[in-house]
């Protein structure tokens, strides 16, 4: 639970206005102290944080309160998505076999696609901007929720095989932990960030989605990491992903990815090039490939 | 931690029961408050579930907590000893240390040991229970647990991926887990050695909502559907998409608390056996 103080610096809206949405919208209800303080919870910084970037996109408050109350995961698909990559077949394949679920055809165009030599043209030039294409196609109805996971999935299996494919790298190297924040379960970005890196000879630690704060905070002291690696895939994370980067700056560097990387202020922006970054990252630590 | 009350509620088994499995035959030991009464952990409720069911499917009390308390054993082939299989400690140590080339040079090793259900079975199920164990000791924290659970996924995610395609005229099974349900470690195994077995697989992964089964099994009309219950929170979904699929496909059931739904076939506890049994099954009935 959260203080109106803490909620305010993870959503970014002022206390006045936190206030109002309650009183006026009805957007959140917060529970209350003994000493009759408001508290809020994850959900409510999760419905406060969809609404401010509705309201910043030029909504109406009021229409945004009516569209979170109803839809909270659908009103963030509303906003800032980044854009939609150039046509190109191989997409439209990849949203074919989440429409006739075709494994054979799936793993088929997985394979052909990881074959390219280069793991940062793999990532950057096929695989994130087909799953900005997939989520598209989501959105659009083209595809169900059904065939959306039967992708990923498989997008996630041949993403780890790839991971596992590699050797690790010798100890001594620069060790980088990657994860994602509490919560956030959109793993595609961080593991192909963290392909790349074990691909350039960096030690990864990767520890998944859905970690909690203090676990992150134990794990990056335990581990001393030159780096931490997050994203910010959708406007959900970005309380618990503000949260987790603030308690882990004094401890190490922390490096951020994702569609709404930029609404988190401290940590380095990567940018969304996810190959191309890892791979800046991994000649600026020293690694050996 | 649980009451005995709530504990009896979650796992089905009435509170005297509980007592007697736990005095006669040890298969808990629940901690105590200051007051004295007891209270039970997750991997206590998961081990009641478990016991219940087999006691519900005709076995003895006293040979389900045997079973339970040997966990690994009901497999005809037990691992030499040496074998990379019998070591059941390692995985959760990595938990502890981080060691990223430990753990995935133990994951090799593990998997290379012959049969794939077999490894399952007696060396990953039973090293993820000792893994829980650890954590609910608190010797490893969340951020190992995710660690470890990560790399054992990746790694089942790999052979899966290396195994060939089955005909495209073999038998056909969808699985995935119900909407909230996160814990995808048992249904990949389980998924991993059905391929293994020459069964085609479409995997939907964690958190599907009801419809989206429906829709699915609908459309792609497989000989059966594979779900699991690992957490007693993970029940009323369960629950809700067994009823809506079973008018429409056979639905089987894994997972610690499969006994507490209705309508499904229960599978069993050993992932990998039943996952051979099932494909032996549905290839005997085309």
């Amino acid at each position: 639970m959260y203080t109106v103080g803490r909620t305010a610096e993870l959503t970014g809206v002022p206390t006045g206005t936190l206030r109002k949405w309650e009183q006026r919208y009805g957007v959140v209800v917060p529970q209350r102290s003994p000493g009759n303080y408001r508290l809020y919870d994850d959900e409510a910084v999760r419905r406060l944080v969809v609404m401010r970037s509705l309201v910043e996109a030029g909504w109406t408050a009021q229409e945004a309160a009516r569209h979170v109350a109803e839809d909270v995961a659908g009103a963030e698909a509303e906003v800032g998505r980044p854009e939609e990559p150039a046509y190109e077949s191989r997409f439209a394949t990849l949203v074919a076999c989440a429409q006739d679920f075709d494994i054979p055809l799936l793993e088929r165009l997985l394979a052909e696609s990881f074959a390219d030599a280069d793991v940062v043209s793999v990532v950057d030039d096929w695989l994130l901007p087909s799953m900005v294409h997939l989520g598209k196609a989501w959105q659009r109805g083209l595809i169900t929720v059904a065939g959306e996971h039967f992708v990923t999935g498989a997008v996630h299996r041949r993403l780890a095989l790839a991971f596992q494919s590699l050797p690790p790298a010798p100890s001594g190297g620069p060790r980088v932990v990657v994860g994602l924040a509490r919560g956030s379960r959109h793993e595609i970005g961080v593991l192909a960030f963290a392909l790349v890196l074990r691909s350039r000879g960096v030690a990864v630690t990767y520890l998944g989605g859905d970690l909690p704060l203090e676990a992150w905070v134990g794990a990056v002291r335990l581990i001393q990491p030159r780096a931490v690696v997050l994203a910010a895939p959708t406007i959900e994370d970005l309380p618990a992903v503000r949260e987790v980067t603030d308690a882990l700056m004094p401890h190490t560097e922390v490096l951020l990815g994702g569609a709404h990387q930029d609404r988190v202020e401290g940590p380095v922006h990567l940018g969304h090039r996810a190959g191309a970054a890892a791979d800046a990252l991994a000649t600026r630590l020293g690694a050996v490939s | 931690m649980y009451t005995v009350g709530r504990t009896a509620q979650l796992t089905g088994v009435p509170r005297e029961t509980l007592r007697k499995w736990e005095q006669r035959y040890g298969v808990v030991s629940p901690a105590r408050t200051e007051g004295n009464y007891r209270l039970y952990d997750d991997e206590a409720v998961r081990r009641l579930s478990v016991m219940r069911d087999l006691v519900d499917s005709g076995w003895s009390p006293r040979e389900a907590a045997r079973r339970i308390l040997e966990e690994p054993t009901g497999s005809a082939v037990l691992p030499r000893p040496g074998s990379p299989l019998a070591r059941l400690d390692d995985l959760a140590s990595c938990g502890e240390d981080f060691d990223v080339v430990r753990l995935e040079s133990m994951l090799d090793k593990a998997f290379a040991e012959g049969d794939l259900a077999l490894a399952v079975d007696e060396w990953l199920m039973p090293s993820l229970v000792r893994l829980g164990e650890a954590w609910q000791q608190g010797t490893v924290g969340v951020a190992g647990e995710h660690f470890v659970s990560a790399a054992v996924l990746r790694r089942l995610a790999q052979a899966f991926h290396q195994l060939p395609h089955p005909d495209s005229d073999a038998p056909h099974v969808v699985a995935g887990l119900a909407r909230g349900s996160r814990h995808e470690l048992g249904v990949m195994a389980f998924s991993m050695v059905l391929r293994s077995r020459g069964v085609n697989v479409t995997y939907l992964g964690a958190d599907l909502p009801v419809e989206s089964w429906v829709d699915t099994v609908r459309a792609l009309m497989p000989e059966a559907v594979v779900l699991a219950v690992p957490t007693v929170e993970d029940l009323p979904a369960v629950r809700e998409a067994v009823q809506a699929m079973t008018p429409i496909s056979t639905v089987l059931l894994g997972g610690a608390h499969q006994g507490r739904v209705e309508g499904a076939e229960p599978l069993g506890h050993q992932i990998g056996e039943a996952a051979a049994t099932l494909a032996a099954r549905l290839t005997a009935e085309r």
